[in-house]
């Protein structure tokens, strides 16, 4: 008898889970319990977004994913003939990628199903409604037969918008194609779309919503419905996903916070309020994620306020939300209470006062790139990502491709068992990810009460970091108090390419945050590798003295109070190399004493503004510690 | 029963569609050879009034006029009727680009209303082998060694037999990336590992330890356990990939020919 009760419960458990595969998929021939690094980017535009298009983006989301799999792209301006003028392609290709055109130029009022549209009357959505195929058929054979264009289309156009295509199923169709279900599990692709709130006409809400698989709602919620308070976007995301369409799962990755103009981190209930109770419980489930860096910027921390850490001053704009692109000198420069770092250490804040932390980020970067570009990340022959809203005329422009302040972005990386959509949208979930400026380093960082010391030198370096502590984005339990707590962290350089060698690793550090006596501290600690004497020859671009392939340290925490919250987030800086603007000055051989040598195009090489070098990097998500 | 009731409804309005299509006068075509291809798309998307529906278009119109005159209080309705009579709509990049989109997903609908049969999936991925072949893969362990001299000594210490096995009874040393990799293309391994590591796994044997190999991170022994040659990729392993692919290029053949029947005044 107990014997049939095992297999009964074993066949529950076969169709219910744990385990349990919404997907239609074949099972992965491979699959790494200890999980594998991803590098994908979960933030690409494409010519569906009218920010790109207006800017001669003509790439579709099937180009996108071709790209992203390692295909060439061809980029603007194109000749009258078509053909296109600027052709990129990346040395490596990713993982995963998730088209997010903006919603707004993507979701449609479908006006045979809409009542009161326009046309919802019409004898062709009369025939639509009832007969779908039949609708379709008779209008393209209407069609086919040539003759009259005039009101073809019917009363409000009802015929043709019932035929045509939405953008949205567009975008489905294309990730669907892209998306490996075989065997092989090469490709992930990620039906998404980009929600585009916004305050005061320039300070940035945005968030990028991320679906698991299909199914997936008929039309994406844009701001247009849901009004500019993100927890309106989530209403929606519960009422059409969640809960109104079984096997539908999403998630929302808020980016720019650069941008924000000191609103990302407040209520998403009600703008610039703080946090309420309710609203701390629900963000942490909507928005296990945030996106760090990207082609606007890096949005961890400032170098102002408490701030003394001087790795801060990275990829920084000079203002605090999107106007000041265009009017500098009236702008207000960036604020503390915009970055990750803040918002992660008053998280800790809240939870103590809420009993919920709103704020519990993992890490991830992407691109934002406005040409179909996924994963474009490169320093060398950045040809500009479009972001800056500067249409691209028949010729390609000299000099600087983009705004000066911008760059290439970075990727977003997943630890997962296997590239599919359910394994990838699980490590999002847990925030077992992290964020690169751009290369492709591999960083392990767990937390745990009872690593040994000598844990570097132990071949089971990941199996014990996973059995005896937990992984990025994971949480200590108070259950090992008052034991200090151990941080064990590998990092490896990115390996780079034949045509782009990759730069060796500077240090690893460890970002601590926590709150005392009821005011949130920070601590930037070296915990491997360290400050060198690596620099880089700025007219060749040269990279220059010694740095570490690999680095790796176990830190023990010597402050630890198990009474006080706290996170730990690992950051791996590399040695310094020339930024995107730099390769394109020293190609063209500017000598800032010299004004002949500057070029057109090039004058941003000799503007206070230019940042000649970069320090790559690489942050993990958090492990966060409640008492 | 019912189906027929459809069909014969389904006919009786299709050739009541027709009448009315051919009792109308068509209606007189600008020279359309001396505009570019959205152009045409816009012009025939204005002529089918596309724009006066459209979200995103009266969105555009909207805020363009309350930009340029932020007193006016009328509702959106007035200002775009407003801008339609101006004409705003057939100057504005936003919209042009939008209703020439517009027209290419209406085409792309009509193409892509089929699904694709087996005999073209199948010819299709005869005709572009090239981006269907699948490279040569190799799956390999590997331990991992700071030190060239601890690989050798690890390999030496293998005894023939062991050397076999891919259970090692050596270690190796931690490194952050699984020890069991599976199957990699050259690149793939070359963007995991280094280059030089990759040329010289895929050069070494099948079955045996082999090493110490120079990575970008420091020496291993490796063993490959199984190599795939390149081939062709078989019409089930790549169905989603290439049904999407014939679709895209029929609405793409569909799209130019539409704009050619447009450009010649159809």
């Amino acid at each position: 008898m107990q014997r049939c009760w095992a297999v009964l419960g074993a066949a529950l458990l076969s169709i219910t889970g744990p385990d349990a595969r919404a997907e239609a998929r074949a099972p992965c021939a491979h699959r790494d319990a200890e999980r594998r690094p991803f590098f994908g980017d979960l933030h690409v535009h494409t010519a569906y977004s009218q920010d790109a298009s207006t800017q001669g983006t003509r790439a579709t989301p099937r180009d996108a994913y071709r790209f992203a799999q390692g295909e060439p792209l061809g980029i603007q301006p194109f000749a009258p003939d078509g053909t296109a003028l600027r052709s990129v392609r990346l040395d490596r290709p990713l993982d995963f990628a998730a088209v997010t055109d903006h919603a707004e130029q993507i979701g449609e009022v479908q006006i045979c199903r809409t009542p009161g549209a326009p046309g919802h009357g019409s004898w062709v959505c009369r025939l639509y409604r009832g007969f779908p195929r039949v609708a379709f058929f008779v209008m393209n054979a209407r069609y086919s037969a040539g003759g009259a264009r005039f009101g073809f289309c019917g009363e409000g156009a009802a015929g043709c918008l019932a035929a045509a295509r939405t953008v949205w199923q567009d975008t489905r169709d294309a990730a669907e194609g892209a998306y490996d279900r075989s065997a092989a599990c090469r490709f992930t692709s990620f039906v998404a779309y980009e929600w585009t709130g916004g305050a005061d006409n320039g300070k940035n809400l945005h968030r990028n919503v991320i679906f698991r698989d299909e199914p997936v709602p008929e039309l994406p919620a844009s701001v247009m419905e849901t009004g500019i308070d993100a927890a309106r976007l989530w209403d929606a995301l519960e009422r059409d996903c969640v809960k109104g369409l079984p096997g539908c799962d999403v998630l929302t990755i808020p980016h720019n916070s650069n941008l924000d103009g000191g609103l990302m981190f407040q209520s998403a209930e009600t703008l610039g309020a703080e946090v309420g109770a309710a609203e701390a419980k629900r963000r942490a489930r909507w928005e296990p994620l945030v996106e760090v860096m990207q082609h606007k910027g890096d949005s961890e921390c400032l170098l102002a306020g408490d701030t003394t850490d001087e790795a801060c001053g990275f990829e920084k704009l000079p203002y605090d939300d999107f106007r000041g692109r265009y009017a500098w000198l009236g702008a207000d420069p960036p604020e503390p209470v915009q970055f990750v770092r803040e918002a992660l250490k008053r998280g800790l804040a809240l939870e103590a006062a809420l009993g919920a932390n709103p704020f519990r980020y993992g890490l991830v970067a992407s691109t934002d790139t406005h040409l179909g570009a996924a994963g474009l990340v490169s320093e060398r022959g950045f040809p500009g990502h479009g972001g800056a809203g500067t249409p691209v005329g028949d010729t390609v422009p000299p000099g600087l491709a983009d705004a000066l302040e911008f760059g290439p972005g970075g990727l977003a990386v997943l630890w997962a068992e296997e590239n599919t959509r359910d394994a990838l949208f699980a490590a999002m979930q847990r925030r077992e990810a992290y964020g690169t400026s751009g290369p492709r380093h591999v960083v392990r960082f767990f937390g745990g009460f009872s690593y040994p010391p000598d844990l570097c030198e132990l071949p089971d370096f990941v199996a014990r970091g996973y059995a005896d502590g937990v992984p990025m984005g994971g949480e200590l339990s108070a259950g090992h108090a008052p034991a200090t707590p151990r941080f064990a962290v590998h990092a490896l350089q990115d390996p780079g390419s034949a045509r782009e060698p990759g730069v060796p690793l500077q240090r690893i550090q460890i970002v601590k945050g926590w709150l005392e006596g009821g005011a949130v501290h920070e601590r930037v600690v070296d915990v491997a590798g360290g400050p060198n004497d690596a620099s880089v020859d700025l007219a060749s671009c040269e990279t220059q003295g010694a740095g570490h392939a690999r680095l790796c340290a176990v830190w023990s925490d010597p402050d630890f109070d198990p009474s006080e919250p706290a996170f730990w987030y690992a950051r791996v800086l590399e040695n310094p190399s020339c930024r995107w603007s730099q390769h394109v000055c020293a190609a063209a051989r500017v000598d800032c004493a010299k004004p002949d040598t500057i070029g057109p195009g090039l004058a941003g090489c000799c503007d206070p503004l230019h940042r000649a070098t970069i320090q790559e990097r690489a942050w993990t998500s958090p492990i966060w510690y409640a008492p | 029963m019912r189906p027929r009731r459809a069909l014969l409804r389904f006919v009786a309005l299709g050739a009541l569609v027709f009448a009315l299509d051919l009792a109308r006068p068509p209606a007189p075509a600008p020279d359309g050879a001396a505009l570019d291809d959205d152009a045409l798309l816009v012009r025939e998307a204005l002529a089918r009034e596309l724009h006066l529906h459209d979200d995103v278009v009266r969105r555009r119109l909207v805020r363009n006029l309350r930009f340029a005159r932020p007193e006016d209080a009328r509702s959106d309705d007035a200002l775009v009727a407003e801008a339609f009579a101006l004409g705003l709509h057939e100057s504005d990049l936003v919209v042009r680009r939008r209703l020439a989109q517009k027209m290419r997903l209406l085409f792309a609908a009509r193409a892509r209303s089929e699904e694709p049969s087996d005999a073209e999936l199948r010819a299709w991925l005869a005709s572009h082998a090239e981006r269907f072949t699948e490279p040569e893969r190799i799956a390999l362990t590997q331990l991992y060694f700071r030190e060239r001299r601890a690989a050798e000594a690890a390999l030496a210490a293998l005894a023939p037999l062991a050397s076999e096995r891919e259970e090692a009874p050596a270690a190796g040393e931690p490194l952050p990336l699984p020890r069991r990799l599976p199957p990699h293309a050259r690149a793939e391994l070359a963007a995991r590992l280094g280059p030089g590591f990759a040329d010289a796994a895929f050069a070494g044997p099948e079955g045996r330890w082999f090493g110490p190999l120079a990575s970008s991170y420091g020496h291993h022994l490796v063993f490959v356990r199984e190599r795939t040659p390149g081939r062709r990729s078989d019409l089930a392993s790549v169905r989603s990939a290439l049904r999407e692919a014939v679709l895209a290029e029929r609405a793409e053949a569909a799209t130019r020919r539409e704009i050619a029947a447009l450009r010649g005044g159809r």
